[in-house]
């Protein structure tokens, strides 16, 4: 009987063992991806970037912003404008009580403290270290609630299965998107977002990119020097788009 | 004392009862076959647009998900307030509000743009979105209300009612919050942002829990031949109408305070005054018809005595109520966001303008089926459960009123 | 409760057959398909793959999640393992997604039943142009990437650098 007992313990230790040995094979490849989070490539947390638009050397009726970053984007109109998705449009501002017209683009505003980004229930939305806030359609399940809580009504939802991508901006039916501040482009190493530099070869040069936390970039330089409004500023959500003229 | 509640199952062999159940599988069917289309070809086929994103479907949704939430009421009346002539309708109570959500829940998530993504938005959480708490307020609600229901139908548990009564009480207080919050605690939107969205929809699941529960027990008693006594019916609708009031109340001072805002007049004229569609939905069917009429028609010596007229009262909340949820969700999302002010604006993505929506027959399809799946599960589940009392003629519900009077006054199959 | 009991009981002997049924019906309505060819991996341009074949066919559902986690939520982005590098070398462009046989990722993920979504957003179109210059901020991040594996801290496997 004793020996029996002690071919029980035995046996009990190795499966216990093996189970052990089994259930820390599973656990340690996820414990060894953890990496410090001091790399520093990617996105960087002291950069801060942003836009300033001089809504005053905004021409009225030029689209060239709007066309760029769709062409840039892929972002193609379906024929049905009011799914249509628009990263970007030109709105046209008239003063109730003077008259007085001008006209701006408005696109996702990159707040730092985004109502987007609250609302989401899966962190799809999200905001990068670097200040662009992105969704992340790996994870968006597609309820539009970041939609409801955009100030700026900035996000579009895709309506229709979509073909021919760029390979840059996927994009995809029953996921939201927004503005990315061209993230493909920053990561690339470019200074420049598309519909900045379309501003800029038709010789408008009403949009300036860069980044806000540096204090010698042009953008840093004009905000401090000249001044700027952010839209619907009373929410306090400090947006990374910040406008002249309005 | 009073006599002793027996609870037995439906029969559900009778032609009627097979029809409804072929009936509801079709309305499922139409349902899931929107589902489907939808999730083939995108949302395009749908009325939803960039500019109003949530539209009919997410009405039948949170109409289902406020009612489930107040068709508990009879079941804590009995278990937390001690209301004992409702302790017959506790078990009905919390399976309706069982199925209720689950039929709410399923709209929801067949309306989501990537439906085959639930498993992601079940592991992945922000906690700082009260859509996130709202997934684990809906599901821990069926948890919670499943224990109490299996409490109240346990022996050995019914000690313990009380307890899990208590906490479904709490718990439906809290879910309902939730889901006011949806909207109050949106920043962006002249017709959200409200503090005060919370506790009307609180008031609103007491409205519509209420009218549906009565609708529901009127249905059921009468479909079965199970004597429905006058008693129990007049102290619902006494209920009813003093639900009906209370979401009233919340109405006007939602309203009075908006109008005090100058900033708010454009969204209140456009509330009440000329916004077309929401300004008649609002006077004609979510006050007159869902609100100021129900209270008449309830409160009336002679005519709240007739149980036709609690039926179409009920009915009435219940259209009001869609009425009501029609205006916050898509009335508010309609209204054109307010960027410049003092500005007009226009734009090719719809600034400045009332935005354009038009209900289209796939949300319809996949409302009507995720309430029909509701309402087809609590008929499959009665009949293989013992949920409905087998009486409640007036001496099972009061002792206190002797037998030969109330089985004159108690008609079977609805009078 | 009886009642019941001897509705399930009917039920459950019923069951069997039902299900059985329900199985022939669905084998019925499938189609035959083909077993991927190993042509689909000739076809692919380039010299060899960023990492051996036995490494990829175990790991490459692993190594897009972790990479594409990392470019998207943090923008390290590694040119070694990109997406785009997959598509631009192994999908033809002829490929259909009507035709699985030509198309060198739904081949095999048709075959084996495993549901990919990576094509609903992301293009499968190679592109005809040559990738673009590496800046020098994009060479710096492949250096700290590089780093990272090589030196001290540890990947869940063993990727060796070609």
């Amino acid at each position: 009987m004793s020996t029996e007992n002690s071919a029980n313990v035995s046996r009990r230790q190795f499966i216990t063992g093996a189970a052990t040995a089994v259930a820390g094979l599973t656990v340690a490849p996820g414990v060894f991806l953890l990496k410090p989070a001091a790399a520093a490539s990617g996105a960087d947390p002291a950069t801060r970037w942003g836009l300033l638009i001089d809504t005053n050397k905004c021409a009225d009726g030029c689209t060239a912003c709007v066309r760029a970053c769709h062409e840039e984007n892929g972002v193609r109109s379906m024929g049905r404008p009011k799914t249509d998705a628009q990263w970007i449009r030109k709105v046209n501002l008239t003063e109730r009580e003077t008259g007085h017209q001008h006209s701006l683009p408005v696109m996702c505003q990159h707040c730092e403290d985004p109502p987007c980004v609250d609302v989401c229930p899966t962190k799809a939305s999200f905001i990068r270290p670097d200040g662009v806030v992105l969704v992340n359609k790996h994870t968006c399940i597609g309820c539009r609630y970041c939609m409801m809580a955009c100030p700026y009504k900035a996000r579009s939802f895709i309506h229709e299965p979509l073909t021919d991508q760029k390979p840059h901006a996927p994009r995809g039916k029953g996921t939201v998107e927004s503005c990315t501040l061209c993230v493909h482009r920053i990561d690339r190493g470019e200074r420049t977002t598309a519909c900045v530099e379309a501003c800029n070869k038709d010789g408008h040069q009403a949009m300036v990119f860069g980044d806000l936390n540096d204090p010698e970039s042009e953008i840093a330089r004009r905000l401090r020097e000249e001044g700027s409004t952010a839209i619907r500023a009373d929410l306090r959500l400090n947006p990374a788009v910040r406008y002249q003229g309005i | 004392m009073t006599a002793k509640i027996h609870f037995r199952e439906i029969e559900g062999r009778s032609a009627g009862y097979l029809a409804l159940l072929a009936g509801l599988l079709v309305l499922v069917g139409l349902g899931l076959l929107a589902a489907v289309l939808k999730g083939s070809y995108g949302h395009h086929i749908t009325g939803m647009n960039n500019q109003v994103v949530w539209g009919l479907p997410h009405i039948f949704a949170i109409f289902l998900i406020v009612a489930a939430s107040g068709a508990l009421n009879a079941a804590s009346f009995a278990s937390v307030f001690g209301r004992v002539a409702y302790k017959p309708l506790a078990r009905l109570s919390g399976l309706l509000a069982m199925t209720l959500l689950i039929g709410g829940l399923v709209i929801l998530v067949l309306d989501l743009g990537r439906p085959d993504r639930l498993v992601v938005a079940m592991t992945h959480y922000n906690f700082k979105s009260i859509f996130a708490w709202n997934i684990f307020l809906y599901t821990g609600f069926l948890a919670v209300v499943a224990v109490y229901l299996w409490f109240m139908m346990e022996r050995r548990m019914t000690r313990y009612v009380p307890v899990a009564g208590y906490g479904a009480f709490l718990w439906r207080l809290i879910l309902t919050t939730g889901t006011g919050s949806i909207f109050g605690f949106l920043v962006a939107r002249e017709a959200y942002d409200a503090a005060i969205l919370a506790p009307m929809f609180i008031a609103m699941s007491f409205s519509l829990g209420m009218a549906v529960f009565i609708l529901v027990v009127m249905a059921v008693f009468s479909g079965t031949g199970r004597p429905l006594g006058d008693l129990i019916l007049r102290r619902m609708k006494n209920l009813l109408g003093i639900f009906v009031a209370g979401v009233l109340y919340f109405v006007l001072a939602y309203h009075l305070t908006n109008l005090y805002a100058t900033r708010l007049h454009g969204i209140e004229a456009f509330v009440l005054l000329n916004g077309g569609i929401y300004t008649f939905l609002f006077w004609f069917v979510q006050i007159g018809l869902g609100s100021i009429l129900p209270i008449v028609l309830l409160f009336h010596p002679v005519w709240s005595r007739a149980r036709h007229v609690i039926a179409a009262a009920a009915g009435l909340v219940i259209v009001g109520g869609l009425a009501q949820l029609y205006v916050i969700v898509i009335g508010g999302q309609a209204y054109p966001l307010d960027l410049f002010p003092g500005y007009d604006t226009s734009s090719t993505f719809f600034d400045g303008v009332v935005a354009s929506y038009t209900p289209s027959l796939p949300e319809l399809m996949l409302g009507v089926g995720g309430a029909a799946f509701a309402f087809l599960l609590l008929a499959v589940v009665m009949k293989f459960l013992r949920i409905l009392p087998t009486s409640l003629a007036d001496q099972m519900v009061d002792p206190h009123v002797s037998g030969t009077a109330s089985t004159a006054q108690s008609a079977p199959a609805g009078a | 409760m009886t009642n019941v009991l001897r509705g399930f009981t009917a039920l459950g002997r019923a069951l069997p057959a039902w299900l059985l049924a329900g199985v022939a019906l669905t084998l019925a309505g499938c189609d035959t398909v083909e077993a991927p060819s190993d042509l689909l991996v000739q076809q692919a341009r380039g010299d060899q793959c960023v990492e051996p074949t036995e490494v990829m066919r175990r790991d490459h559902m692993k190594i897009l999640m972790h990479e594409r986690d990392e470019a998207k939520l943090y923008g390290r982005r590694n040119p070694e393992h990109s997406f785009v590098g997959c598509v631009d070398c192994h999908v033809s462009p002829t490929a259909s997604r009507d035709d699985p046989a030509t198309h060198f990722c739904l081949a095999c993920h048709q075959f084996n039943a495993v549901r990919m979504d990576c094509f609903q957003c992301h293009t499968d179109q190679p592109s005809d142009q040559a990738p673009p210059k590496r800046s020098a901020g994009l060479e710096a991040s492949i250096e700290q990437h590089l780093a990272l594996q090589a030196g001290g801290i540890e990947t869940d496997q063993e990727i060796p650098t070609p």
